[in-house]
């Protein structure tokens, strides 16, 4: 693969974008080119988020010793070369989460409270996509939806995991292939085809949003909820179609596409899950963006992985009524993951960047929206915060909310994984908390996401 | 009655202050005061963790004690605030009062909480705030404190009852919300079918590049207030725009008529395809697909041309003795569509050819060749080791096939033998497509200028906005054709364009009603064609709904009724049988967890698709034979196709066509309640779950949903392995131990214990496989009493004694009925109008195509 650098795509359109309230006018091609200086240059902040579905079986998976120096379990052992580059965390929760079952999944980014069973679906703002507004001027895409299953799935059995500020699911891409082909194929018809293309989009765009403004003018100044949610949304398209043509001029990055052009069955779990990764970091490397959401399995979706024995899905194991068998095979699926886990930490460290492993300037955010799957218990949630040290996370220890709830060794039985599942220990132990850390290191400026009572002070 | 208290301010509302007397405004010049309150308070309303809610109607026993909806009064009446008022002071108050005025109260705000200031009425915006934070803390058990005097069970239950009815009826009053002018958006289902109906097209809308599915209130997914719109949609919109223009219209020349074609020869292929072709036996090998095949069969479609394809596929079907018939199925795997799928059973010398057609997408589509019955194998492998022999006859039977035939070389396996598939397409009805002679409708004669134009316009967007245009709407168009001519556009493409413009205008996606200009409680008869046509057909009126109402006829209620009883005799009605049944009953639900295969080795697709066409058919059919809603509750009679009727045990039944099938009582069905769809839509895919039962009867059925439960229940406890194995009934009766739970759980449990003889995928037993524990499996115990002391030995009992309700039910039935129809929910002030309709329908045995007609006829779905 040709070695590409973070810099050479870095471009700025801030100040473009500032002036695109008013007028459409042809991009200023100049403000965009590469900025040689480093001083000027912020350096590039990233965030990915994996999420694993159904929980997992805590009592292979949970560390025993709090702190630093501690004994990795069996679930968590393929990390420990990592040791240094990540903080595995124990008892947090999204207390909006709780008694939510599969629910779980959609607000795994989001902290909203959505009734499981019934009532209106509306869900939040999701924090990656926070984060793209702050990142997506300088990249060509604000953000990346991955996923088992493409599309968006349905409300309350999410297969993505981002959400527009409105609440809107984004929807993800599961082919490997077209996602290769999105970030690096050719402009389709050339870039004067191209931009004809966008300016006429922006043509019909201006005559609906005309349109819809002298009804609005009609209205007055109230009675226009759903009139101004659409006329916010086809302004929000005005510009990213302006963004889009602003990118047309600037060349892709040519990379060596043959590990994705491939046809990767899901039936070979690793492989599949390899080439996401693989993908992953491929983005993140040539700074085709800087934020990625990869749903790895969703709650109705997780794979079997027949390679080990396991043909079982993720749903079908974490209802294991107890029994011994299923549980082990559940364990078994969860170590599996977690190898595919360390090996994408580990590329992303191998990979330079800019002098500096990609991985130091890349969060990674990892686990599941549930614990114990077989009765939907959302706390104690299995979560690992992996890279982001030259943005200063300090990371080795294992951070156990639990305690000193719990007092005494962790036993590592049914009954006492149940029991931290149901309901959480310490009520201040947020995800959100851990959110908003990450948050505030990809400089979004905010004090709190959703329900968070304050940055994870032991990790920043 | 068309006033309904409001709040004062948007200050009032945050800090929670409320006039001391509610004030009562026209409904003029409260929507917006409504609307805010609507919006602002749906956080708040997620975060105090308020179940979201059934409409208002038939909530509280005691209001239909009070029975005074029937007196027709402009003045309140005892179901008014100031009835409710009153019995909030003499009923509720005295608790609060006692239990906890003292620490949040006037004196002290512990947790900066007060609840002797929360507004009383469910009508007061706001009251859910305070209330909804009460109902979580006692249901949780968590208030009183537990080193304070404590209620009894029955009074905190009481309590209870009463904040979760009221905070439903604020609810349903905020999902009722009418604008001034308000705007309903289109279903994804009604975006399809009105672009169907405009351009003769398909929009692949439920493919995962095509548009997100729509939110739902409970179960409904068309509530004016509850579809929101995000860039998003606008993106998808103008794609889908783009697309489906680019079908319907002729700007290029007619596409090449494509061909494709797979052969089993091919799988022969290499050194061994000469070597047969040779012989001169090469176009004798079949493909063998057994179940379970996996990925491993499959073939490239390359379409160019986006549209119609036709496949013809020949193939033998073997059914092994006494098994199932294998199915044929294509699934296109980069847009996730099952393409086709159908039983086959023919005699291997007897081929058959089976023929389909389908939309495809532009792009080079896998598509995996499938026989969707259960296997021997759950691994995915491929029907016959690759260069091997190819396979010719079953007769011929080498190692490998061993496994799969008996010695007389009868198949042990449903087993498809397939010869060729082939393809081509696009096909077109005729060139230029349809659609393109009615929009340019001048033909190639016509002079293609700006005046042209603009009559094509006011044509195309009169009929997509469903009503005439104002000139300055028609200017706005042609201002973007001279603009797209002025880019170098031709004159057909400027008209696209402009026709972009209308598939993604506001007037298109949105049903809007209301003119600030000529404000009128009633309906225009443009604005109730829509209403009528979205109702039953989930589409555009046709040319005589918009005739009748340019006319200013439609409301005519000779009209009306003659209207309405067209459409549902149209075909276009099967859109309602589908769609509102789908929707009041949550059948989305069904198979979103896949069941377990090891539990459930024999449910697949099919089996689900003909759960869902079980339900849906069977509504159908009352419709159709004009039959009574009685029939929802308890039935001789059912839809099932041969899959389901195997599923049931029913037999006598043989194809894949859904067919009325006499019930006797030892088949145990009947109704809806116990219909497979039902009976595992409200499992999980593992295990029966009585609490989701009960849920769902108690939301659908009686309309009368529990208040939400408490977080952080702990998990039901499993058996260790010594200890006895225990029915699910048994778990749950020792896991509510507690009194709280109990009240209302007494009212939940028994509605769906009543089904325990059902497992998770709705199949009939005796006794419950329990997986924990030691020991025999347990007998189960179905029997049950209601909160007003009845008993019922089984789900058929509880049957009969709902159909003794059939009133109560009518009641629901209408309210859901209405719901869907004017796409929001129901407040007390729908209340008398929804009472008249349940009436009107009674007088005719309630058969449901009358109550549709009173609906219709109503002046509840006439209004704004």
């Amino acid at each position: 693969m040709s070695n590409v650098l973070t810099s050479r795509w870095l471009l700025s359109r801030r100040h473009f974008l500032r002036g695109l309230g008013t007028t459409l006018a042809l991009p200023l091609l100049n403000a965009m080119a590469p900025i040689s200086s480093a001083a000027e240059a912020a350096k590039p902040r990233r965030s990915v988020f994996v999420y694993i579905p159904n929980g997992v079986n805590g009592m292979a998976w949970q560390i025993k010793k709090p702190g630093r120096g501690y004994e990795f379990s069996p679930s968590l052992k393929p990390l420990e070369k990592l040791r240094d580059e990540l903080t595995v965390f124990s008892g947090l929760h999204h207390p909006n989460a709780l008694g939510q079952n599969h629910v779980c999944a959609d607000t795994w980014l989001t902290g909203a409270r959505i009734e499981a069973a019934s009532g209106v679906y509306r869900n939040n703002v999701s924090c990656d996509q926070l984060m793209a507004e702050t990142t997506s001027q300088d990249t060509r895409f604000s953000s990346l939806e991955l996923s088992i299953s493409g599309g968006t799935g349905s409300p309350k059995n999410s297969c993505t995991l981002a959400f527009s500020r409105d609440g809107v699911p984004l929807p993800a891409e599961e082919n490997p292939r077209n996602i290769f082909e999105r970030l690096f194929g050719e402009v389709k018809g050339g870039v004067a085809a191209q931009r004809t293309a966008l300016n006429k989009t922006r043509s019909v765009l201006d005559t609906i949003l005309d349109e819809a403004r002298s009804l609005r003018l009609s209205l007055g100044t109230e009675d226009r909820t759903k009139l101004d949610e659409y006329m916010h949304s086809v302004r929000d398209v005005e510009q990213r179609s302006a963004r889009l043509d602003s990118w047309l001029d600037v060349p892709k990055p040519k990379v060596d596409g043959a590990p994705f052009q491939r046809s990767v069955s899901k039936t070979q779990a690793g492989d599949y899950f390899r080439t996401m990764y693989d993908l992953i970091v491929l983005a993140l490397r040539t700074d085709m963006t800087r934020v990625v959401t990869y749903m790895s399995g969703t709650e109705g979706n997780g794979l079997a992985i027949p390679e080990i024995g396991v043909t079982q899905t993720r749903h079908q194991l974490s209802h294991h009524n107890g029994d011994p068998e299923v549980l082990a095979r559940l364990a078994k699926s969860d170590a599996f993951i977690m190898q595919q886990f360390a090996y994408f930490v580990d590329k992303l460290k191998t990979e330079m960047d800019g002098g500096e492993p990609l991985l130091d300037r890349t969060m990674v955010l990892f686990g599941s929206g549930m614990s114990y799957g077989h009765s939907h218990s959302n706390s104690n949630l299995p979560i690992v915060l992996a890279g982001g040290k030259a943005l200063g996370l300090k990371h080795g220890a294992h951070i156990d909310y639990n305690k000193p709830h719990v007092t005494g060794e962790y036993k590592l039985d049914y009954e006492e994984w149940r029991n931290l599942c149901g309901k959480p220990k310490d009520e201040r132990a947020r995800l959100s908390n851990l959110m908003l850390t990450m948050l505030q290191k990809m400089d979004v400026k905010t004090e709190k996401f959703v329900d968070s009572v304050g940055a994870v002070s032991e990790v920043v | 009655m068309e006033t309904r208290p409001t709040l004062r301010t948007i200050e009032d509302l945050i800090a929670n202050r409320h006039p001391a007397s509610v004030c009562l405004d026209t409904r003029n010049s409260t929507g917006d005061a409504r609307r805010i309150g609507a919006n602002s308070t749906g956080f708040l309303l997620r975060m105090i963790h308020v179940r979201h809610i059934e409409n208002c109607c038939f909530i509280r026993a005691a209001l239909f004690a009070a029975a005074a909806f029937f007196c027709a009064a402009r003045a309140e009446d005892k179901s008014g605030p100031a009835a409710r008022t009153a019995e909030f002071d003499t009923a509720i108050k005295p608790f609060f009062a006692q239990h906890c005025y003292g620490c949040h109260g006037e004196k002290k705000q512990k947790g900066k909480f007060r609840i002797d200031t929360a507004p009383k009425d469910a009508d007061s915006a706001g009251f859910e705030i305070p209330w909804g934070m009460a109902l979580e803390r006692l249901t949780a058990g968590e208030m009183p404190p537990e080193d304070e005097p404590q209620p009894t069970a029955k009074e905190r239950e009481k309590v209870i009852e009463w904040i979760s009815a009221q905070l439903q009826a604020n609810e349903a009053r905020r999902y009722a919300t009418t604008e001034r002018v308000s705007f309903r958006k289109l279903t994804r289902e009604e975006y399809v079918n009105s672009i169907r109906d405009l351009l003769g097209v398909t929009y692949d809308a439920y493919d995962p590049t095509g548009l997100p599915e729509d939110p739902e209130w409970q179960g409904f997914e068309r509530i004016g207030s509850v579809l929101t719109l995000s860039p998003t949609h606008v993106e998808k919109y103008l794609a889908a725009a783009e697309k489906v223009l680019s079908e319907a219209l002729a700007l290029k020349p007619q596409p090449k008529r494509d061909t494709g074609k797979w052969t089993a020869a091919q799988s022969a292929g290499g050194d061994l395809g000469k070597e047969l072709a040779r012989k001169g036996i090469l176009d004798k090998v079949r493909k063998d697909i057994v179940p379970n095949n996996g990925q491993l069969d499959g073939v490239s479609v390359n379409v160019a041309v986006a549209g119609e394809y036709i496949f013809h596929a020949k193939m033998s079907g073997l059914r092994p003795p006494g098994g199932r018939a294998p199915r044929f199925k294509l699934y296109a795997t980069d847009f996730s569509r099952t393409l086709f799928e159908q039983d086959v059973e023919t005699a291997e010398d007897a081929p058959v050819t089976l023929e389909f057609r389908t939309h495809l997408p532009v792009g080079g589509h896998h598509v995996l060749i499938c026989n969707a019955v259960p296997g021997p194998d759950s691994q995915n492998r491929p029907s016959r080791p690759l260069g091997t022999r190819p396979f010719f006859t079953m007769k011929d039977r080498v190692a490998w096939q061993i496994k799969l035939t008996d010695d007389d070389g009868k198949p042990i396996w449903p087993t498809i033998l397939l010869d060729t598939i082939e393809w081509e397409g696009p096909v077109y009805e005729s060139w230029p497509p349809p659609a393109h002679q009615r929009i340019f409708f001048g033909g190639e004669s016509a002079t293609k200028d700006i005046a042209y134009a603009r009559e094509i316009l006011t044509r195309f967007a009169a009929r997509a906005y469903r009503r005439p245009l104002e000139s300055p709407e028609i200017d706005r168009l042609v201002a973007l054709v001279e603009k797209a001519q002025k880019l170098g556009d031709n004159f057909e493409s400027s008209i696209k364009t402009a026709l972009l413009a209308v598939l993604c205008s506001n007037n298109f996606l949105y049903l809007i009603e209301g003119n600030i200009a000529k404000p009128s409680p009633r309906l225009t008869d443009f604005e109730l064609a829509s209403r009528l046509s979205y109702f039953i057909w989930s589409t555009l009126p046709d040319e005589r709904l918009i005739d009748l109402a340019a006319q200013g006829k439609l409301h005519e209620s000779g009209t009306l009724g003659g209207e309405i009883r067209r459409m549902l005799k149209d075909p276009k009605a099967l859109a309602f049988s589908e769609s509102f049944p789908r929707q009041w009953l949550q059948l989305r639900n069904v198979g979103m967890f896949a069941p377990d295969k090891k539990l459930f080795p024999d449910y697949d697709d099919y089996l689900e698709k003909s759960m869902i066409a079980e339900t849906t058919s069977f509504f159908r059919e009352v419709v159709l034979r004009n039959q009574s809603i009685r029939e929802f509750l308890d039935s001789d009679w059912t839809m099932l196709n041969e899959r389901l009727a195997g599923h049931y045990g029913v037999t006598g039944v043989s194809g894949e066509a859904l067919q009325r099938t006499v019930l006797k009582p030892g088949d145990h069905r009947g109704g809806l309640l116990t219909q497979a769809s039902i009976l595992s839509l409200t499992s999980d895919g593992t295990r029966h779950r009585p609490v989701h039962r009960g849920k769902w009867v108690l939301e659908a059925i009686v309309g009368k949903p529990p208040p939400p439960p408490p977080p952080n229940v702990p998990a039901i406890k499993t058996s260790t392995p010594t200890e006895p194995k225990l029915s699910l009934r048994a778990k749950i009766e020792a896991h509510r131990s507690d009194a709280n739970c109990a009240a209302c759980h007494r009212k939940i449990d028994p509605l769906g214990l009543a089904f325990d003889n059902y497992d998770a995928i709705g199949h009939w037993r005796e006794e419950e496989a329990v997986g924990d524990g030691a020991g025999k499996n347990p007998k189960l115990d179905p029997s049950g009493e209601l909160p007003d002391g009845r008993k019922f030995a089984d789900a058929a009992g509880l049957k009969k004694l709902m159909v003794a309700d059939l009133d109560k039910f009518a009641n629901a039935f209408t309210e859901k009925l209405a719901t869907y129809a004017l796409r929001r929910g129901m407040t007390f002030a729908d209340r008398l109008a929804l009472n008249e309709i349940a009436a009107k329908g009674k007088a005719q045995d309630y058969k449901l195509t009358a109550l549709i007609e009173a609906l219709v006829l109503s002046d509840l779905f006439q209004r704004r």
